[in-house]
């Protein structure tokens, strides 16, 4: 079957600035995106894992090695269909929450009835119908980030990457969004890619996850999890998702532990 | 609210108690007095000749302010988003705006001649630069993730600039104009009182020689209020324009 996204021997080495050296952040890394499925991306902290998103959305020029999603070469620009959300807050503070969610909506020519239309279902999906109104200072930043996914969500993309998009949520917040996220992707059919640090969210939420080395990252595992689709996280108390846990771990700590530049034999 | 305005009041009558004092030490021929040129200044607003005269320097400011914004605005987002460009021009663009535009003047008006288009190219000469420089500052200052989400939306480099950018700068573009906008005035005054045929400067430069002060201060005194109107309602969208963030 035709890969929905597909890396291959993509690279990025950071030029030499000044008197500092050429910094290789990624890679070369091959790397294969089901249609319809649900792919965790886990790696230690700096091993690239935002660069890689970058380039994947075609952000980021990659150093080597080729991009293509749907068949087609990524190159200078987000292509249609491929929809991001990002782990920074990307609200617009001079827009209202609806007016944020409708933006990239509003750009494709769509009649304003059906933008209108599209843009309420997407503030009820996502709990925010008090605050519709509201700016996003007004709003707490879970509810931002809502902002952000729904803003996303509502063009309806194929494929949805995720840069650590609960990263700034407690971890009670973080769980909700999770199931959320679960649901919509159970609704929309889209591809989702989730790139984390946490192996909990990984385990929890992915059909395959995908494991990464540090810096320059490279795949060095993939994992599949066996989860049914109708999942959530009931599953935290399921014994096997602490023996994936377990497996992840154990997978990604000599590597987390060379990101740090702790030994190997540290621990 | 109503301490401001008690404080406000308060100030104007401080004001007016050494206006009057200094009339008594200087003699009303050097300095009149506030009664002297609140007279002068109710009749010259009723004479027909000189409402033209306001007319004239209003119509020259509302060009140069819209030619100092406009222009401005592209300047400040060609600075704010091309990195190369703003580390080339910049340097220029503080020399201009430290330089006294006086010194311009008589290549002004060798281009443009003396009337209108003169003093319109120099009011504007005096703002294009702090709304430029203000602008700039603004976009540089915002978060990159802005502008990667407009990418990601589907915005091509124009429409990320003009949608997202300018937008998300709003606030320092606005502190940029109510400076900018406030040195436009300056500039098309000096331009009416160096080379103009109308408007207050020439008024100002007539009644100067014939040692008419009280007209002089009357002039002074709706410059100060033209200046005070433009900061305020500039202050007032600032502030709007950051309630919501």
């Amino acid at each position: 079957m035709e890969a929905h996204l597909r890396l291959e021997g993509v690279a990025k080495v950071f030029a030499a600035s000044g008197r500092s050296a050429p910094v290789p952040a990624l890679g070369p890394l091959d790397l294969e995106v089901r249609r319809g499925e649900f792919l965790s991306i886990v790696g230690p902290s700096g091993c690239g894992k935002s660069t890689l998103l970058d380039i994947a959305a075609g952000l980021l020029a990659p150093s080597a090695g080729r991009v293509s999603f749907e068949g087609r070469e990524v190159r200078g620009a987000t292509p249609p269909g491929l929809g991001v959300v990002f782990q920074q807050d990307a609200s617009y503070p001079w827009l209202t929450v609806s007016e944020n969610i409708g933006f990239g909506l509003r750009r494709r020519g769509l009649p304003a009835q059906a933008v209108a239309d599209r843009v309420e279902e997407a503030i009820r999906l996502m709990g925010l119908s008090a605050f519709a109104r509201a700016y996003p200072a007004q709003l707490s930043g879970g509810m931002r980030q809502r902002v952000c996914i729904a803003r996303t969500l509502v063009t309806e993309p194929r494929l949805v990457l995720l840069d650590e998009p609960f990263a700034a949520l407690d971890a009670q917040t973080r769980l909700l969004m999770g199931d959320e996220l679960l649901k919509l992707w159970r609704r929309a059919g889209a591809t989702i890619v989730l790139i984390t640090h946490s192996l909990e969210e990984a385990a929890l939420l992915s059909d395959r996850v995908l494991l990464m080395s540090a810096r320059p990252g490279r795949i060095i595992e993939t994992l599949a999890t066996g989860w049914p689709s109708e999942r959530s996280s009931d599953l935290l108390t399921d014994p096997r998702f602490a023996a994936l846990t377990q497996r992840l771990w154990t997978a990604l700590a000599p590597e987390a532990r060379r990101a740090l530049g702790l030994g190997s034999e540290a621990a | 609210m109503r301490q401001v305005l008690v404080d406000r009041l308060a100030l104007a009558a401080v004001a007016l108690t050494l206006w009057v004092a200094l009339e008594l030490r200087l003699g009303p021929d050097i300095l009149p007095g506030p009664l002297e040129t609140g007279l002068r200044l109710l009749g010259l607003l009723a004479d027909p000749a000189f409402q033209d005269e306001i007319a004239s320097t209003l119509g020259a400011f509302a060009l140069a302010a819209l030619l100092a914004a406009s222009l401005g605005l592209m300047l400040g987002a060609a600075l704010g988003t091309l990195p190369r460009t703003s580390d080339l021009l910049e340097p220029f663009l503080v020399g201009f705006y430290a330089l006294p535009k006086v010194t311009l003047y008589p290549t002004v008006l060798l281009l443009l001649g003396v009337g209108l288009d003169a003093k319109v190219a120099f009011g504007a000469l005096h703002g294009i630069v702090p709304v430029a420089l203000f602008t700039a500052g603004g976009i540089r200052g915002l978060p990159p993730i802005l502008a990667k989400s407009a990418r990601t939306l589907g915005l091509a480099r124009v429409a990320t600039v003009t949608r997202v950018l300018l937008p998300a700068a709003l606030p320092e573009i606005l502190a940029g104009l109510r400076i900018g906008l406030a040195l436009t005035l300056l500039g098309t005054l000096i331009g009416e009182m160096f080379a103009a045929r109308s408007g207050l400067g020439s008024v100002l430069m007539r009644a100067i020689p014939r040692l008419d002060n009280a007209t002089v201060l009357s002039v002074t005194i709706l410059f100060l209020a033209g200046a005070l109107l433009v900061d305020w309602t500039l202050e007032r969208a600032t502030r709007r324009s950051a309630a919501g963030r």
